[in-house]
Protein backbone atom coordinates (compact mmCIF):
# COMPACT_ATOMS: atom_id res chain seq x y z
CA UNK A 1 0.00 0.00 0.00
CA UNK A 2 2.70 2.38 1.02
CA UNK A 3 4.63 1.32 -1.97
CA UNK A 4 1.78 2.04 -4.38
CA UNK A 5 1.19 5.24 -2.65
CA UNK A 6 5.75 5.99 -3.16
CA UNK A 7 5.26 4.44 -6.55
CA UNK A 8 6.46 7.84 -8.90
CA UNK A 9 5.12 6.51 -11.54
CA UNK A 10 1.67 8.31 -10.97
CA UNK A 11 2.37 10.58 -9.67
CA UNK A 12 1.99 13.97 -11.85
CA UNK A 13 -0.87 12.41 -13.08
CA UNK A 14 -2.25 12.64 -9.87
CA UNK A 15 -0.88 16.06 -8.95
CA UNK A 16 -2.10 17.02 -12.56
CA UNK A 17 -5.58 15.49 -11.22
CA UNK A 18 -5.74 16.78 -7.74
CA UNK A 19 -3.96 20.48 -8.81
CA UNK A 20 -6.20 20.75 -12.19
CA UNK A 21 -9.37 20.19 -10.64
CA UNK A 22 -8.52 22.38 -7.21
CA UNK A 23 -7.85 25.56 -9.70
CA UNK A 24 -11.33 25.08 -11.70
CA UNK A 25 -13.10 24.89 -8.33
CA UNK A 26 -11.09 27.78 -7.22
CA UNK A 27 -11.52 29.76 -10.48
CA UNK A 28 -15.27 28.73 -10.87
CA UNK A 29 -15.62 30.35 -7.22
CA UNK A 30 -14.38 33.22 -8.28
CA UNK A 31 -16.49 33.44 -11.33
CA UNK A 32 -20.00 32.73 -9.11
CA UNK A 33 -18.52 35.43 -6.66
CA UNK A 34 -18.36 38.08 -8.86
CA UNK A 35 -21.54 37.07 -10.83
CA UNK A 36 -23.46 37.15 -7.29
CA UNK A 37 -22.30 40.72 -6.50
CA UNK A 38 -23.25 41.71 -9.82
CA UNK A 39 -27.10 40.28 -9.79
CA UNK A 40 -27.38 41.05 -5.89
CA UNK A 41 -26.58 44.98 -6.75
CA UNK A 42 -29.23 45.05 -9.87
CA UNK A 43 -31.99 42.81 -7.86
CA UNK A 44 -31.55 45.37 -4.71
CA UNK A 45 -31.65 48.04 -7.33
CA UNK A 46 -34.82 46.66 -8.68
CA UNK A 47 -36.43 45.86 -5.48
CA UNK A 48 -36.65 49.66 -4.76
CA UNK A 49 -37.23 50.85 -7.83
CA UNK A 50 -40.49 48.41 -7.81
CA UNK A 51 -41.46 49.34 -4.48
CA UNK A 52 -41.12 53.37 -5.29
CA UNK A 53 -43.30 52.73 -8.25
CA UNK A 54 -46.20 50.91 -6.48
CA UNK A 55 -45.97 53.39 -3.57
CA UNK A 56 -45.81 56.43 -6.15
CA UNK A 57 -48.60 54.51 -8.09
CA UNK A 58 -51.20 53.60 -5.02
CA UNK A 59 -50.06 56.28 -2.29
CA UNK A 60 -49.31 53.85 -0.28
CA UNK A 61 -46.84 52.01 2.32
CA UNK A 62 -45.32 49.30 0.21
CA UNK A 63 -42.85 46.25 1.05
CA UNK A 64 -42.14 44.17 -1.62
CA UNK A 65 -39.84 41.37 -1.70
CA UNK A 66 -37.96 40.71 -4.85
CA UNK A 67 -36.74 36.57 -5.32
CA UNK A 68 -34.87 35.71 -8.81
CA UNK A 69 -33.40 32.64 -10.36
CA UNK A 70 -30.58 33.64 -12.03
CA UNK A 71 -28.17 31.18 -14.37
CA UNK A 72 -24.54 30.90 -12.86
CA UNK A 73 -21.88 30.33 -15.09
CA UNK A 74 -20.58 26.78 -14.02
CA UNK A 75 -17.42 25.82 -15.84
CA UNK A 76 -17.77 21.98 -14.34
CA UNK A 77 -21.41 21.71 -15.87
CA UNK A 78 -22.47 20.97 -19.50
CA UNK A 79 -22.72 23.30 -22.68
CA UNK A 80 -24.78 25.97 -21.69
CA UNK A 81 -25.83 24.59 -18.63
CA UNK A 82 -25.16 26.89 -15.73
CA UNK A 83 -26.72 25.93 -11.95
CA UNK A 84 -29.46 28.19 -10.59
CA UNK A 85 -29.03 30.39 -7.77
CA UNK A 86 -31.53 32.25 -5.58
CA UNK A 87 -30.99 36.03 -5.53
CA UNK A 88 -33.07 38.59 -2.87
CA UNK A 89 -33.64 41.65 -2.49
CA UNK A 90 -36.09 43.81 -0.40
CA UNK A 91 -37.08 47.48 -0.11
CA UNK A 92 -40.04 49.34 2.19
CA UNK A 93 -40.83 52.69 0.40
CA UNK A 94 -43.66 55.46 2.11
CA UNK A 95 -44.49 57.24 -0.98
CA UNK A 96 -47.80 58.51 -0.40
CA UNK A 97 -50.03 61.83 -0.72
CA UNK A 98 -53.40 60.23 0.92
CA UNK A 99 -56.56 62.31 0.03
CA UNK A 100 -57.55 64.70 2.66
CA UNK A 101 -61.19 64.88 1.86
CA UNK A 102 -62.32 62.68 3.75
CA UNK A 103 -58.70 61.82 5.40
CA UNK A 104 -57.76 58.46 4.07
CA UNK A 105 -54.85 56.84 5.78
CA UNK A 106 -52.58 55.67 3.32
CA UNK A 107 -52.54 51.76 2.01
CA UNK A 108 -50.14 49.26 3.17
CA UNK A 109 -49.24 46.83 0.40
CA UNK A 110 -46.98 43.66 0.37
CA UNK A 111 -46.05 42.51 -2.93
CA UNK A 112 -44.09 39.57 -3.73
CA UNK A 113 -42.05 39.09 -7.29
CA UNK A 114 -40.68 36.22 -7.96
CA UNK A 115 -38.98 36.16 -11.07
CA UNK A 116 -41.60 37.31 -13.83
CA UNK A 117 -44.87 37.14 -11.53
CA UNK A 118 -45.98 39.45 -9.02
CA UNK A 119 -48.42 38.34 -6.24
CA UNK A 120 -50.00 40.92 -3.72
CA UNK A 121 -50.25 39.12 -0.83
CA UNK A 122 -51.62 42.30 0.94
CA UNK A 123 -55.32 40.61 1.69
CA UNK A 124 -53.79 37.10 2.27
CA UNK A 125 -51.48 38.73 5.65
CA UNK A 126 -54.67 40.57 6.39
CA UNK A 127 -52.53 43.74 6.20
CA UNK A 128 -55.93 45.95 5.85
CA UNK A 129 -57.51 44.99 9.17
CA UNK A 130 -57.26 48.14 11.08
CA UNK A 131 -56.33 45.74 14.09
CA UNK A 132 -53.22 44.86 14.09
CA UNK A 133 -53.06 41.89 15.74
CA UNK A 134 -54.85 40.03 12.99
CA UNK A 135 -52.28 40.61 10.39
CA UNK A 136 -50.11 37.54 10.07
CA UNK A 137 -46.54 37.27 8.85
CA UNK A 138 -44.62 35.12 6.34
CA UNK A 139 -41.95 33.05 7.78
CA UNK A 140 -40.31 31.81 4.71
CA UNK A 141 -39.86 30.91 1.45
CA UNK A 142 -38.74 27.88 0.37
CA UNK A 143 -37.45 27.08 -3.74
CA UNK A 144 -37.11 23.69 -5.37
CA UNK A 145 -36.33 22.75 -8.65
CA UNK A 146 -36.47 20.06 -11.47
CA UNK A 147 -33.79 20.50 -13.87
CA UNK A 148 -33.93 18.14 -17.03
CA UNK A 149 -30.14 18.34 -19.16
CA UNK A 150 -29.03 16.91 -22.33
CA UNK A 151 -26.78 17.14 -24.42
CA UNK A 152 -25.90 15.98 -27.59
CA UNK A 153 -22.57 16.09 -29.96
CA UNK A 154 -22.52 15.92 -33.47
CA UNK A 155 -19.34 15.48 -36.02
CA UNK A 156 -19.87 15.96 -39.66
CA UNK A 157 -17.40 15.37 -41.79
CA UNK A 158 -16.60 15.80 -46.08
CA UNK A 159 -14.28 16.86 -48.15
CA UNK A 160 -14.22 20.54 -47.70
CA UNK A 161 -14.33 20.79 -43.47
CA UNK A 162 -15.68 19.12 -40.64
CA UNK A 163 -18.42 20.34 -37.97
CA UNK A 164 -18.34 19.53 -34.58
CA UNK A 165 -21.86 20.61 -33.36
CA UNK A 166 -23.07 20.89 -29.82
CA UNK A 167 -26.64 21.00 -28.88
CA UNK A 168 -28.16 20.87 -25.59
CA UNK A 169 -31.50 21.11 -23.96
CA UNK A 170 -31.99 22.92 -20.64
CA UNK A 171 -35.70 22.22 -18.71
CA UNK A 172 -35.88 23.60 -14.85
CA UNK A 173 -38.96 24.12 -13.14
CA UNK A 174 -39.25 25.66 -9.81
CA UNK A 175 -41.30 25.53 -6.99
CA UNK A 176 -41.05 28.28 -4.91
CA UNK A 177 -43.21 28.21 -1.69
CA UNK A 178 -44.43 31.36 0.56
CA UNK A 179 -45.42 30.06 4.09
CA UNK A 180 -48.28 32.93 5.86
CA UNK A 181 -48.21 32.17 9.69
CA UNK A 182 -50.15 33.00 11.95
CA UNK A 183 -47.38 34.61 14.64
CA UNK A 184 -50.19 34.36 17.71
CA UNK A 185 -50.07 36.85 20.78
CA UNK A 186 -46.12 36.99 21.20
CA UNK A 187 -44.60 38.12 17.88
CA UNK A 188 -41.45 37.69 18.95
CA UNK A 189 -41.74 34.00 19.62
CA UNK A 190 -41.65 32.15 17.14
CA UNK A 191 -42.66 28.31 19.18
CA UNK A 192 -46.09 29.49 18.55
CA UNK A 193 -46.25 29.98 15.10
CA UNK A 194 -49.89 28.47 13.28
CA UNK A 195 -49.21 27.65 9.50
CA UNK A 196 -52.17 29.36 7.94
CA UNK A 197 -51.09 28.81 4.44
CA UNK A 198 -48.76 28.12 1.97
CA UNK A 199 -48.54 29.83 -1.88
CA UNK A 200 -46.85 27.43 -4.41
CA UNK A 201 -45.94 28.99 -7.32
CA UNK A 202 -44.38 26.90 -9.93
CA UNK A 203 -42.58 28.64 -12.88
CA UNK A 204 -40.98 27.21 -15.91
CA UNK A 205 -37.61 28.77 -17.38
CA UNK A 206 -37.67 30.19 -21.09
CA UNK A 207 -34.98 32.54 -23.21
CA UNK A 208 -35.91 36.31 -23.54
CA UNK A 209 -35.61 37.91 -26.45
CA UNK A 210 -32.65 39.69 -24.96
CA UNK A 211 -30.89 36.53 -24.23
CA UNK A 212 -31.66 35.98 -20.39
CA UNK A 213 -33.07 32.96 -18.65
CA UNK A 214 -35.78 34.13 -16.93
CA UNK A 215 -38.56 32.08 -15.31
CA UNK A 216 -42.62 32.55 -15.56
CA UNK A 217 -45.71 30.47 -14.49
CA UNK A 218 -47.14 31.61 -17.55
CA UNK A 219 -44.73 29.87 -19.91
CA UNK A 220 -44.79 25.87 -21.08
CA UNK A 221 -42.73 23.46 -19.70
CA UNK A 222 -40.19 23.46 -22.79
CA UNK A 223 -36.56 23.14 -22.91
CA UNK A 224 -34.45 25.76 -23.95
CA UNK A 225 -32.50 24.66 -27.24
CA UNK A 226 -28.66 26.14 -27.34
CA UNK A 227 -26.84 25.14 -30.29
CA UNK A 228 -23.34 25.98 -31.81
CA UNK A 229 -21.34 24.91 -34.52
CA UNK A 230 -17.57 24.39 -34.73
CA UNK A 231 -15.88 24.18 -38.09
CA UNK A 232 -12.78 23.36 -39.48
CA UNK A 233 -12.07 23.34 -43.07
CA UNK A 234 -9.87 21.45 -45.10
CA UNK B 1 25.95 6.67 -25.94
CA UNK B 2 25.89 4.08 -23.93
CA UNK B 3 28.65 2.34 -25.93
CA UNK B 4 31.27 5.38 -25.23
CA UNK B 5 30.47 5.26 -21.57
CA UNK B 6 31.36 1.99 -21.53
CA UNK B 7 34.32 3.02 -23.29
CA UNK B 8 35.34 5.20 -20.70
CA UNK B 9 34.90 3.03 -18.06
CA UNK B 10 37.37 0.98 -19.12
CA UNK B 11 40.40 3.63 -19.88
CA UNK B 12 39.80 6.21 -16.60
CA UNK B 13 38.03 4.08 -14.25
CA UNK B 14 35.46 5.45 -11.63
CA UNK B 15 35.89 9.82 -12.22
CA UNK B 16 34.76 10.08 -8.63
CA UNK B 17 36.95 7.36 -6.17
CA UNK B 18 39.63 6.54 -9.52
CA UNK B 19 39.09 2.68 -9.12
CA UNK B 20 38.14 0.63 -12.18
CA UNK B 21 34.72 -0.05 -11.79
CA UNK B 22 32.75 -3.20 -13.39
CA UNK B 23 31.79 -2.27 -17.01
CA UNK B 24 28.10 -3.08 -16.53
CA UNK B 25 27.62 -0.92 -13.35
CA UNK B 26 28.70 2.07 -15.76
CA UNK B 27 26.77 1.26 -18.45
CA UNK B 28 23.48 1.54 -16.14
CA UNK B 29 24.51 4.28 -13.77
CA UNK B 30 25.24 6.47 -17.32
CA UNK B 31 21.48 4.52 -18.33
CA UNK B 32 20.19 6.18 -15.21
CA UNK B 33 21.64 9.88 -15.79
CA UNK B 34 20.17 9.44 -19.11
CA UNK B 35 16.67 8.52 -17.64
CA UNK B 36 17.06 11.48 -14.97
CA UNK B 37 18.03 13.77 -17.41
CA UNK B 38 15.04 13.50 -19.75
CA UNK B 39 12.60 13.50 -16.48
CA UNK B 40 14.24 16.02 -15.59
CA UNK B 41 13.30 17.80 -19.29
CA UNK B 42 9.85 16.40 -19.52
CA UNK B 43 8.92 17.65 -15.46
CA UNK B 44 10.41 20.63 -17.49
CA UNK B 45 7.97 21.20 -20.23
CA UNK B 46 4.99 20.05 -18.37
CA UNK B 47 5.40 22.77 -15.51
CA UNK B 48 5.79 25.41 -17.80
CA UNK B 49 2.75 24.30 -20.07
CA UNK B 50 0.81 23.86 -16.79
CA UNK B 51 2.28 27.35 -15.31
CA UNK B 52 1.39 29.18 -18.87
CA UNK B 53 -2.06 27.50 -18.87
CA UNK B 54 -2.82 28.41 -15.49
CA UNK B 55 -2.03 31.88 -15.96
CA UNK B 56 -3.85 32.20 -19.46
CA UNK B 57 -6.81 30.57 -17.55
CA UNK B 58 -6.30 33.06 -14.68
CA UNK B 59 -6.00 36.24 -17.27
CA UNK B 60 -9.31 34.87 -18.39
CA UNK B 61 -11.22 35.03 -15.24
CA UNK B 62 -9.64 38.66 -14.45
CA UNK B 63 -11.37 39.69 -17.44
CA UNK B 64 -14.50 38.62 -16.80
CA UNK B 65 -14.05 40.09 -13.19
CA UNK B 66 -13.50 43.35 -14.82
CA UNK B 67 -16.34 43.08 -17.16
CA UNK B 68 -18.85 42.43 -14.35
CA UNK B 69 -17.71 45.30 -12.05
CA UNK B 70 -17.80 47.38 -14.86
CA UNK B 71 -21.30 46.39 -15.03
CA UNK B 72 -21.51 47.46 -11.13
CA UNK B 73 -20.14 50.54 -11.75
CA UNK B 74 -22.09 51.56 -14.90
CA UNK B 75 -25.31 51.12 -13.63
CA UNK B 76 -24.88 52.92 -10.64
CA UNK B 77 -24.43 56.45 -12.33
CA UNK B 78 -27.61 55.73 -14.33
CA UNK B 79 -29.69 54.33 -11.14
CA UNK B 80 -28.84 58.06 -9.77
CA UNK B 81 -29.76 60.28 -12.71
CA UNK B 82 -32.91 58.14 -13.27
CA UNK B 83 -33.67 58.90 -9.37
CA UNK B 84 -35.90 62.05 -9.87
CA UNK B 85 -37.68 61.06 -12.55
CA UNK B 86 -38.73 57.95 -10.44
CA UNK B 87 -39.86 59.45 -7.37
CA UNK B 88 -42.15 61.78 -9.02
CA UNK B 89 -45.60 61.84 -8.02
CA UNK B 90 -47.78 60.76 -10.95
CA UNK B 91 -50.75 62.60 -12.04
CA UNK B 92 -53.99 61.33 -10.27
CA UNK B 93 -55.41 59.92 -13.38
CA UNK B 94 -52.21 58.46 -14.82
CA UNK B 95 -50.51 55.32 -13.86
CA UNK B 96 -46.86 55.69 -12.28
CA UNK B 97 -44.56 54.02 -14.80
CA UNK B 98 -41.62 52.53 -13.64
CA UNK B 99 -38.63 53.94 -13.99
CA UNK B 100 -35.86 51.55 -14.43
CA UNK B 101 -32.41 51.78 -15.46
CA UNK B 102 -31.89 48.88 -18.14
CA UNK B 103 -33.03 49.25 -21.56
CA UNK B 104 -30.46 48.11 -24.84
CA UNK B 105 -31.72 50.42 -27.28
CA UNK B 106 -31.33 53.77 -25.38
CA UNK B 107 -27.68 54.19 -25.94
CA UNK B 108 -26.22 58.06 -24.56
CA UNK B 109 -28.59 58.73 -22.25
CA UNK B 110 -27.55 59.15 -18.82
CA UNK B 111 -30.48 57.84 -17.31
CA UNK B 112 -30.43 54.02 -18.59
CA UNK B 113 -27.60 51.95 -18.08
CA UNK B 114 -27.19 49.10 -21.26
CA UNK B 115 -25.33 46.19 -20.18
CA UNK B 116 -22.31 45.51 -22.36
CA UNK B 117 -21.72 42.07 -24.01
CA UNK B 118 -19.63 39.55 -22.70
CA UNK B 119 -17.97 38.24 -25.57
CA UNK B 120 -14.56 36.93 -26.69
CA UNK B 121 -12.89 39.26 -28.04
CA UNK B 122 -13.15 40.85 -24.35
CA UNK B 123 -12.04 38.08 -22.44
CA UNK B 124 -9.27 36.98 -24.72
CA UNK B 125 -8.13 40.01 -26.28
CA UNK B 126 -7.92 42.18 -23.97
CA UNK B 127 -10.31 44.53 -25.92
CA UNK B 128 -11.27 47.25 -24.18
Amino acid sequence: MVKAILNKTGQAATEMAIFGSLILVIFSSLLSFIQRQNEEQYVTMEAFRRALNKANDQSASVSLNLIQHRRFADVSGGFFQGNRNVIGGSSSVFWAVPPVDPPTPPKNLAIFRINEDEHDLTQRLRLDDENEDNNLEIRDTNSQGNMVFSETTNKLEDNREIQNIRVSGLSDTVTTSIEIVDPGPDKDNEGDDVVVETIPIVQNIYRDTDGQYKYSSTRPDQPVTRQKTWRTPF
Amino acid sequence: MITQTSCHSRESGNPETGMLVDKNFWILRSSRRMTTKKHKAQVFIETTLFFVATILLLLMVIRVWVWSNNQIAARQPAYNHSRVEAGTVAPPDRAAPLIWVVENEARGDRRVYTPERLTRDWVFRGQQ
